[in-house]
């Protein structure tokens, strides 16, 4: 492990798809880094896409590179790591989605004998947050949870009504994705859908009306949970991702966090997915095992939680931090980076942004 | 007196500025208030009791007792139903 300053630090950060309907978190995450006066360290973004955008963004990262999806294999992805920090010299790797998550875990201690820190919790702990293990979770945390079933026949959706289910309901992927479906046959088509994009098995949920809110923070692995940072959706994509939002503090919301996060021994960043419904009770939609996209917002209330990482990593996080800041909004927009085709066709041929790259003004 | 303590909770929470533009830290929901809804609900937080709301309103616009009773009655309903 290298020792040395955190604040000049390399670290490489997936996720870097930036889509405006839904962003992956990897973007915010580095633009928390670079906008923070502490940091002077190096940005390494890290795509599955030749189109991800934040691949491109001279101003947040400063070089590129596309990694193996992982359904080519965890032996893969690995020597693809291993030859990108042989050239870049990684401090941090902070793994932004989903579906790799439980990949890094296992590669962790490898990497870590290469000098590559992470801050992941344990493989036990992120399964048991898994959207199909969840209603366990939450019965033993005591945690209110909307009724949740796993569905591999598409035939349920006609059953469910004998089978105390009513519409709407919500049908979910596995990793990501959800569809607010109101009958059957909008059921089915949801069901063939994310089936097809996400895998299965396929998840309903009972409905709940109410105001979403959402939490992230950092769990320190002994059962503590730091820097929580709430919010509250403003304003949707047609995917149901925050366009607006605004920071609010809920005691409520964060004392469920913290239940969850003591309950899991969490290690590393989470967002937490909850619904308040009109009587108030408050209910665990899911958790996700990473940063949100709207982490920026972190910042935004003095609270960079992508630094406190690197600082808790360091050894240096001593867990306070600024008061809870309510009442700060963000407001996402699109704009466009304009690429030469040498940029481009050095991602595409060789899997890496090249050193200097000639942006049109 | 259950209903004064919910009402009293969600005053007490909210971030209530001059122009009327209100927001509530829990729930991050905003809105905007009229000159009148800003009096009532200043005035409500300060502890005023909806008779007394009623009787300045009654002085200062000569509306009849009953109707800004029951306009009160609804804006502290919409208050209760919204925020808590």
């Amino acid at each position: 492990m290298r020792p040395g300053d955190w604040r000049r630090w390399t670290v490489a950060i997936t996720g870097m798809n930036a889509t405006p309907d839904n962003p992956g978190p990897g973007y915010a995450v580095a633009r928390c880094l670079r906008e923070s006066r502490a940091f002077e360290g190096r940005i390494v973004g890290c795509g599955y896409d030749v189109l991800d955008s934040g691949l491109y963004a001279q101003r947040v990262t400063d070089t590129g590179y596309l990694l193996p999806y992982p359904s080519a294999g965890e032996e893969v992805l690995l020597e693809r790591l291993l030859a990108l920090h042989a050239a870049e010299g990684f401090d941090v790797i902070i793994p932004c989605l989903d579906a790799e998550l439980q990949s890094f875990i296992r590669l962790e201690p490898t990497l870590r004998e290469h000098g590559i820190r992470m801050l992941l919790p344990e493989l036990a702990a992120a399964r048991a947050r898994d959207k199909d293990r969840l209603s366990e979770l939450c019965q033993k945390l005591g945690v209110n949870h909307p009724k949740t079933q796993k569905v591999t026949d598409p035939g349920f959706f006609e059953r469910c009504l004998e089978q105390d289910w009513s519409y709407p309901m919500m049908v979910k992927g596995p990793f990501y994705d959800a569809r607010l479906v109101r009958n059957p046959v909008e059921a089915e088509a949801a069901f063939r859908c994310l089936g097809q994009q996400w895998g299965y098995p396929i998840l309903v949920q009972e409905f709940l009306a109410g105001q979403e809110l959402n939490l992230t923070g950092l769990g320190d692995g002994t059962g503590r949970l730091l820097g929580t940072v709430m919010m509250a959706k403003r304003a949707l994509t047609d995917k149901g991702k925050a366009w607006a939002g605004v920071s609010v503090v809920d005691q409520k919301l964060e004392a469920m966090a913290s239940r969850l996060v003591e309950g899991l021994k969490w290690r590393g960043p989470l967002e937490v997915e909850a619904m308040r419904c009109q009587d108030g009770s408050l209910h665990l939609i899911e958790i996700n095992p990473r940063f949100p996209a709207w982490i920026y917002l972190s910042h935004g209330v003095q609270r960079n939680l992508p630094l406190s990482l690197l600082r808790l990593l360091s050894g240096e996080q001593s867990g306070v931090f600024p008061a809870p800041m309510a009442g700060r909004m963000f407001i996402r927009y699109a704009e466009e980076l304009v690429v030469d085709m040498d940029t481009f066709e050095s991602l595409m041929m060789l899997g890496q942004r090249p050193k200097t790259t000639h942006h049109v003004a | 007196m259950q209903t004064k303590t919910v009402l009293q909770d969600i005053l007490s929470r909210l971030a209530i500025s001059p122009s009327g533009f209100t927001f509530d830290p829990q729930t991050g929901r905003s809105f905007t208030l009229n000159a009148t809804g800003l009096t009532v609900m200043l005035g409500l937080r300060q502890g005023r009791s909806v008779k007394e709301l009623s009787q300045e309103l009654e002085r200062e616009y000569q509306v009849i007792p009953e109707r800004i009773e029951a306009s009160l009655a609804d804006f502290v309903c919409q208050l209760e139903r919204e925020f808590s």
